[in-house]
C-alpha cells in the first residue's frame, strides 16, 4: 500500500476525487445494467463486463486529456464510458438499436466514439497494439501532443503483435501507453499456468528496455498517480510506458461464463476485501468528503443509467437501409460499376 | 416482472432449471440468487434485477425452456400478478416486438436527448459510379429475356446462346437450320454458322436485287412487304434451289361423297353440321399416308425419316399479307367429323392470331387449299423438311363420261384437281403417282357413312 | 513522356504523392536506406529523409498495425510488406481490421492507407516468395485491389491510390520491376475501377492482370499472324472495384471469354468475372467462357518447371487455338 495521502499533502484535489469517483461508480452501475439487461434478454449476442474493473478505467481516463486516443478490447464498455461516451449510446448499441454509438453494426465488443477519443474496441486479441502505437506515429510525425492509450488483458501479453508493437513503440520513442489489465485469467484459464514469467506485462518489460511497472489496480487514486507520470513521459517525448495494473475479474469471462473455473472463496473474497468501488468511497470518507454528497453522486447516476436505459429501450432496431452504408469512404459499398 | 430464461452461450437455444433457491411467495431483493439453470455448454447461477414478491414459477427444478421464455413471475409491491402477459414460450422475438409496440405508447425523446451525441457518420451517397439496378441481394443483373422457348425440343443439334438468340431476332426456322446445318456435319450452330447461314439466304435476295436494277419511273408505287412475306420469301428462297421438286395431277369425282355431306347435314341439322369437302380430302390424305408413308417423311441425305404421326398443316391465307401454316399435330387419330371441327378450329385461330406456340412447327404433310379463290389447279412449292405438299383447287360441276352397263353415258358430276409436288430425291414419281391414286380412290370410293 | 521503368514508376509516384501531402508517410523493411530490396523506393530515403520514410523491424503485424492506427487519426500511410506471400503473417489487419473498421463503426473510423506489396511469380524464389495472392484481396469486404501492368499504370494507379480514401492493397509484380515503359511527365493521376483494352479485336476476349497482360497481348499477335483470328485483350488493372462496363463491352462485341491468371485455379480471380459474364451476358456468349491459370499446386523453384506452371505466351496461344477452332 502507498503511503498515506492526508489532506494536508494530498496532490490529488477532491474535484479530481470525486470524479474518480463518479466514472467508477457510473461504470459499475452501467455494467450491472448490462448484465440485468442481458438477463431480460434485450442485450444480444455476447458481451463483456468490467464489473471490478473500474479503477483503471478511471483511473487512467481522468488523467487523460480531451484530445488523448484510446484503444481497447471487447471488455470496453467501462473504457468508453468513461471517456465520456453516452450512456443511451453504449446501452443502445448493446441492446442493438438505433441510438447505439454505432447504430447497431458494431455491437459490444467494437464500441467507438472517436468524438471522445475512443478510436475503438477490438475482438482480435493484441490488434490494437500496434494501432495504438500508429496513432503514437502520427502525434510525433505531425507534431500534436496527445498521447495514445491502449488497454488489453494479462492474455494479450503472449500474442505475437504484444511483442511487435512494444518493440516498434520503444525503437521510435513514441508517444503511448501500454496498459495491462492483469485479472488473473486469460479467458477461462489462470494466467500464470500459460505465462513463461509471473508477471505476464511486468516481467517483458526489461526485454524490450522499458522500467517494469507494477501497480495496485484497484486503488484508482494509485492507477491515476501511474498514468500522470506515463502521460508526461510520453508527451515530453521520452516513449512509451508498460503498465501491469493487478486487478480481478467479478464477472464472468463474458456471458456465457459462470466463472466455475475459480477456487471456492475467490471471488467472494476480492469483493469483500478489494473491491474498488468500496475501496474508494472509503478513500473519499477518509479525505473528508461528506457522505451526502457521496450518495448525491451515486444518486445522479443512477438516475443518469436509469433514464438511459428507458431511452435506449425505446429507441428503434436500426433502419434496414444501413446494412450496405459506410462499407467505403463514399458512403457506400459498390464493388463494381 | 417475468423473469426469462436467459442466452447463457452464443449458441445456446435452451436452458434447464437445476434448483431453485426461492419459493412462491417469497419475497425478493434485486441481486438475490432466484435459481440456477444448466445449458449444453455450463451452468450459471440466475440473480433477480428487481425487489418484489415471487408469484409464480412456470419451470420447474428438472424442467427445461427456451431462451427467452418465461421462467417466472416477481411482482412489484401491490402489483397484481400480470396474467394476461403470461404466454407459453414467448420468444425473444416477441419480446421485441412487445419492445416496438409499446414505443407509440411511450413519448419518444430521442431527437431531443441526441443531438450532441450522435455518431458523426458519413453523409450517405449513392454510389455514383454503381450501375443503377445495384442494390442489396442485386449484385449482378441476371438478364430477363430467354431464348429458349424459341428452340424447338425435337431438335438435336447444340445452339450457342449467342446463336438462340440472333436466332430468334431473325425469326429464323430453328427446325430447317439444324437440318440445314446436320447436312453439313455441324454439331453445333454458333454465331459464324448462323451469320453465313442467314448471309446465304440474303445473297439470293441480293442476287436477285442486282440483277433487276428497278425503274421507278416504271414502278413508281411502293408496297412494303411484312415481316411474314419477307420471312415466307426467305424461307421460299432457301428450299427453291434445294429441294428439286416435281409435280402431279388427277381429278377427282366429289359427288359419291356429297351424299354423305348431305346425310350429314340433315342428321344433325340442330347443329348444323357442316363437312367441309377440306376435311374430307384432309381425311383421304391421312388413310392414304398409311399405305404410302413415305410422303410423309423427312429427307436427309443417306435416308428418309419417316414421321411417326401425320401432323398436317394448312396454308392459310391472311387476307392477302402473308400466309402462314398452322400444324394439326396427329390428325391421322382423327375421324371425320372431328378432323372437321379441328380444322375449322385451327384455321380460325391462325386468322385471329390465336395459335399456340407448338401449333407453328412440327408439321409432317401439307394441304394447300386454294379451291376457295376458284382455281383449277395450283402446283404448290414443297416446304421443307417435309417432301411434298397438296394443293386442293376448285370443285365444278363439269360433263363427265360416266360407265355404266348400259354403256358410255354423259353425266354431271362434282370434278376438282388435287395436285401435289414433291421432293424428287425422296422418292420417284411412280410413288407419288400411286399415292394419289390412293387418294383419289379414298374420295371417290371409300365408305364415308363409316366414320360418321 | 518519359522512359520509366516499372520500379522507377513506383518511388515516382511516392515521391509525386509526399511532395503535395505532407501527411503521406513510408513505412516498411528496408525501404528506406536500401531503397527496397527490389530498388523499388530508391531516391526516397534521400529526397525526404527519415521521418518520413522509416525503415521499420521485422514485424508485419506491426508495420500495417502502425499504418492503420496512423491513417485512423489523419495521416495518409502507406505501409510495404516486401513479398505478397507474406500479407499472410498480417492478415489479419487486411482481413479483420482495415476492412471492417469503417463499417463496424458506421463512418466515424476511416482508413485512407495503401499496403504495396510485391506480387507473382517468375524470379524462381519458390513457393512461399512467388505467390499472386490477389484473389484473396478480392475476397475480403471493404477494400481495393490494384495490379498494373505498365510503368505508366504504375505511376498513375499508385498515386491514385495514396489519394483514395479507403484501404488499397496495391500489387506490384516482381518479375515486371524491370520493364521499361512511357510515363506521362507531370502530376499524374489515373482512376481506380478502370479497366484498358490494350489490343482490339473481335474474336474472343481476353480478360487479363499484370504480368499475363503482355503474355496474352503476346499471344495474340501470334494467334493474328499465324491463323487470322483477331483477340481482343483487356488489362483489368484494378480488381476491386471491378470494371464490368469494359467487360460486358468487350465480351457482348466478341461473343467469347477467355482469363489469363496467374494466381492458382480454384477461386481465381478469373472464377468471379467468368461468373458474373456468364450470369449477365449469357445470351452474348458463343461458347464456353474458358480461364487459363496457374494449376492447383505450390510454385516450383526450378527455372523450367516454374515456366510450365505459370501461364506462358505459348500456353495461352495454344489453348485459345484449341478452343476456338
Amino acid at each position: 500500500m502507498a503511503k498515506k495521502q492526508t489532506l494536508k499533502n494530498d496532490d490529488i484535489n477532491e474535484k479530481k476525487r470525486l470524479e474518480l469517483y463518479n466514472t467508477q461508480y457510473l461504470i459499475r452501475v452501467a455494467e450491472q445494467r448490462a448484465y440485468d439487461l442481458f438477463l431480460e434478454n434485450l442485450v444480444k449476442g455476447t458481451s463483456h463486463l468490467s464489473l471490478g474493473q473500474e479503477a483503471i478505467a478511471s483511473g487512467f481516463a481522468n488523467a487523460m486529456q480531451e484530445n488523448d486516443k484510446s484503444f481497447c478490447t471487447y471488455r470496453g464498455h467501462a473504457h468508453t464510458l468513461a471517456r465520456g461516451a453516452s450512456v443511451v449510446g453504449v446501452l443502445g448499441e448493446l441492446m442493438q438499436r438505433d441510438c447505439g454509438l454505432m447504430r447497431g453494426k458494431g455491437g459490444s465488443m467494437h464500441l467507438t466514439d472517436t468524438s471522445k477519443g475512443v478510436m475503438g474496441s477490438y475482438a482480435i486479441i493484441g490488434a490494437h497494439l500496434p494501432m495504438a502505437v500508429g496513432s503514437a506515429w502520427r502525434a510525433q510525425y505531425l507534431g500534436h501532443d496527445d498521447v495514445a492509450t491502449v488497454f488489453f488483458g494479462d492474455g494479450t501479453t503472449n500474442i505475437g503483435a504484444f511483442h511487435e508493437a512494444l518493440n516498434y513503440a520503444v525503437v521510435y520513442k513514441l508517444p503511448v501507453v501500454f496498459v495491462c489489465e492483469n485479472n488473473n485469467y486469460m479467458e477461462y484459464t489462470p494466467i500464470e499456468s500459460i505465462t513463461a514469467v509471473k508477471n505476464p506485462a511486468a516481467d517483458r518489460a526489461s526485454a524490450y528496455g522499458l522500467e517494469s511497472i507494477i501497480i495496485d489496480g484497484n486503488d484508482a487514486d494509485e492507477v491515476y498517480r501511474t498514468a500522470q507520470k506515463a502521460y508526461t513521459k510520453a508527451r515530453s517525448g521520452e516513449g512509451p510506458s508498460l503498465i501491469e495494473c493487478k486487478t480481478y475479474r467479478q464477472s464472468g469471462h463474458s456471458r456465457a461464463d459462470p466463472g466455475a473455473y475459480r477456487p471456492k472463496g475467490e471471488l467472494e473474497h476480492w469483493k469483500k476485501n478489494n473491491d474498488p468501488i468500496t475501496r474508494y468511497r472509503e478513500r473519499l470518507i477518509e479525505f473528508g468528503i461528506k457522505q451526502n454528497v457521496i450518495d448525491d453522486i451515486e444518486n445522479n447516476v443512477k438516475e443518469l443509467v436509469d433514464q438511459a436505459t428507458e431511452e435506449a429501450k425505446n429507441s428503434p432496431v436500426p433502419p434496414e437501409d444501413i446494412l450496405t452504408t459506410n462499407v467505403y469512404a463514399n458512403g457506400g459499398w459498390a464493388w463494381r460499376n | 416482472m417475468n423473469i426469462l430464461m436467459p442466452q447463457l452461450g452464443e449458441t445456446v437455444a435452451e436452458g434447464t432449471v437445476s434448483k431453485w433457491h426461492k419459493n412462491i411467495g417469497d419475497d425478493i431483493k434485486s441481486g438475490e440468487i432466484l435459481f440456477e439453470i444448466e445449458t449444453d455448454k455450463t451452468s450459471m447461477e440466475i440473480p433477480a434485477t428487481t425487489d418484489g414478491k415471487l408469484t409464480k414459477i412456470l419451470v420447474n427444478e428438472g424442467e427445461t425452456s427456451s431462451v427467452g421464455s418465461i421462467v417466472a413471475v416477481i411482482s412489484g409491491e401491490g402489483e397484481q400478478p400480470q396474467e394476461d402477459d403470461i404466454k407459453e414460450d414467448t420468444t425473444s422475438e416477441n419480446i421485441n416486438k412487445s419492445v416496438e409496440s409499446s414505443q407509440s405508447d411511450l413519448a419518444i425523446k430521442k431527437e431531443e436527448s441526441f443531438t450532441s451525441q450522435k455518431t458523426s457518420n458519413v453523409e450517405i451517397v449513392i454510389d455514383t459510379d454503381a450501375p443503377e439496378w445495384f442494390s442489396f441481394l442485386n449484385e449482378v443483373q441476371t438478364p430477363n429475356d430467354n431464348y429458349e422457348a424459341f428452340s424447338s425440343k425435337n431438335i438435336d443439334i447444340k445452339f450457342t446462346p449467342l446463336a438462340k438468340r440472333l436466332a430468334n431476332n431473325e425469326r429464323v426456322d430453328l427446325v430447317k437450320l439444324a437440318d440445314y446445318f446436320k447436312n453439313n456435319n455441324a454439331r453445333k450452330v454458333n454465331r459464324k454458322l448462323l451469320e453465313d447461314y442467314i448471309s446465304s439466304l440474303s445473297v439470293t435476295k441480293t442476287r436477285s436485287n442486282v440483277s433487276s436494277k428497278i425503274d421507278h419511273d416504271l414502278y413508281p408505287e411502293k408496297v412494303a412487304l411484312n415481316r411474314i412475306r419477307r420471312t415466307t420469301g426467305q424461307r421460299l428462297s432457301e428450299s427453291w434451289p434445294q429441294v428439286p421438286q416435281a409435280f402431279q395431277a388427277v381429278e377427282v369425282n366429289f359427288s359419291n361423297l356429297d351424299k354423305t355431306r348431305n346425310e350429314l347435314k340433315q342428321k344433325y341439322s340442330d347443329r348444323e353440321l357442316k363437312v367441309s369437302y377440306l376435311s374430307f380430302v384432309a381425311r383421304a390424305i391421312s388413310l392414304a399416308i398409311k399405305e404410302y408413308p413415305l410422303v410423309n417423311s423427312c429427307f436427309s441425305e443417306k435416308e428418309l425419316h419417316i414421321a411417326s404421326a401425320v401432323n398436317l398443316a394448312i396454308a392459310v391465307d391472311l387476307n392477302y399479307n402473308g400466309l402462314i401454316v398452322p400444324v394439326l399435330k396427329n390428325a391421322d387419330k382423327m375421324r371425320l367429323v372431328d378432323l372437321n371441327k379441328n380444322l375449322n378450329d385451327l384455321v380460325q385461330r391462325a386468322q385471329n392470331n390465336q395459335l399456340k406456340q407448338e401449333e407453328y412447327f412440327g408439321g409432317t404433310y401439307t394441304i394447300s387449299n386454294n379451291g376457295s379463290m376458284g382455281t383449277y389447279m395450283t402446283a404448290p412449292i414443297v416446304n421443307p423438311p417435309q417432301v411434298a405438299i397438296m394443293s386442293f383447287d376448285g370443285i365444278q360441276k363439269k360433263p363427265v363420261i360416266v360407265e355404266d352397263n348400259t354403256g358410255d353415258t354423259i353425266g354431271i358430276r362434282k370434278i376438282g384437281v388435287l395436285g401435289q409436288s414433291f421432293d424428287h430425291r425422296a422418292f420417284d414419281g411412280a410413288y407419288a403417282a400411286s399415292f394419289l391414286k390412293e387418294v383419289k380412290n379414298i374420295i371417290e370410293e371409300f365408305n364415308w357413312n363409316s366414320e360418321i | 513522356m518519359a522512359q520509366l521503368t516499372y520500379r522507377e514508376a513506383v518511388a515516382a509516384a511516392i515521391a509525386q504523392e509526399m511532395e503535395r501531402d505532407e501527411t503521406v508517410a513510408f513505412i516498411g523493411e528496408d525501404v528506406a536506406r536500401a531503397g527496397g530490396v527490389f530498388k523499388a523506393t530508391v531516391g526516397l530515403f534521400d529526397k525526404f529523409g527519415p521521418k518520413r520514410v522509416i525503415d521499420t523491424p521485422i514485424s508485419e503485424q506491426a508495420i500495417l498495425g502502425a499504418a492503420m492506427g496512423a491513417a485512423m487519426t489523419g495521416m495518409r500511410p502507406i505501409a510495404e510488406i516486401m513479398f505478397s506471400d507474406f500479407l499472410a503473417v498480417c492478415w489479419d489487419f487486411v482481413a479483420n481490421e482495415m476492412s471492417k473498421s469503417r463499417y463496424m463503426s458506421d463512418g466515424q473510423l476511416k482508413c485512407p492507407l495503401v499496403v504495396r506489396t510485391g506480387n507473382g511469380g517468375g524470379s524462381r524464389f519458390g513457393a512461399q516468395h512467388s505467390q499472386s495472392i490477389e484473389n484473396w484481396a478480392m475476397a475480403i469486404p471493404g477494400i481495393k485491389v490494384v495490379a498494373p501492368s505498365t510503368p505508366a499504370d504504375v505511376k498513375g494507379l499508385l498515386a491514385a491510390s495514396i489519394r483514395d480514401n479507403d484501404p488499397v492493397i496495391f500489387f506490384e509484380h516482381k518479375s515486371l520491376y524491370a520493364i521499361k515503359g512511357e510515363v506521362p511527365e507531370g502530376e499524374y493521376v489515373d482512376t481506380l475501377g478502370t479497366a484498358k483494352v490494350v489490343r482490339e479485336g473481335k474474336d474472343a476476349t481476353i480478360i487479363a492482370l499484370a504480368l499475363m497482360v503482355p503474355r496474352a497481348v503476346a499471344a495474340a499477335d501470334k494467334l493474328m499472324q499465324e491463323h487470322g483470328i483477331d483477340i481482343e485483350v483487356v488489362d483489368l488493372r484494378t480488381l476491386v472495384p471491378l470494371d464490368m462496363k469494359t467487360i460486358s463491352k468487350s465480351v457482348s462485341k466478341t461473343g467469347r471469354i477467355f482469363t489469363v491468371e496467374e494466381n492458382p485455379r480454384l477461386c481465381g480471380w478469373g472464377a468471379e468475372i467468368v461468373s458474373i459474364v456468364v450470369d449477365e451476358l449469357f445470351w452474348d456468349l458463343d461458347g464456353p467462357a474458358v480461364r487459363i491459370t496457374t494449376p492447383h499446386i505450390p510454385l516450383p523453384a526450378a527455372d523450367n518447371l516454374e515456366d510450365i506452371a505459370i501461364p506462358s505466351v505459348d500456353r495461352i496461344y495454344n489453348k485459345i487455338l484449341d478452343v476456338l477452332k
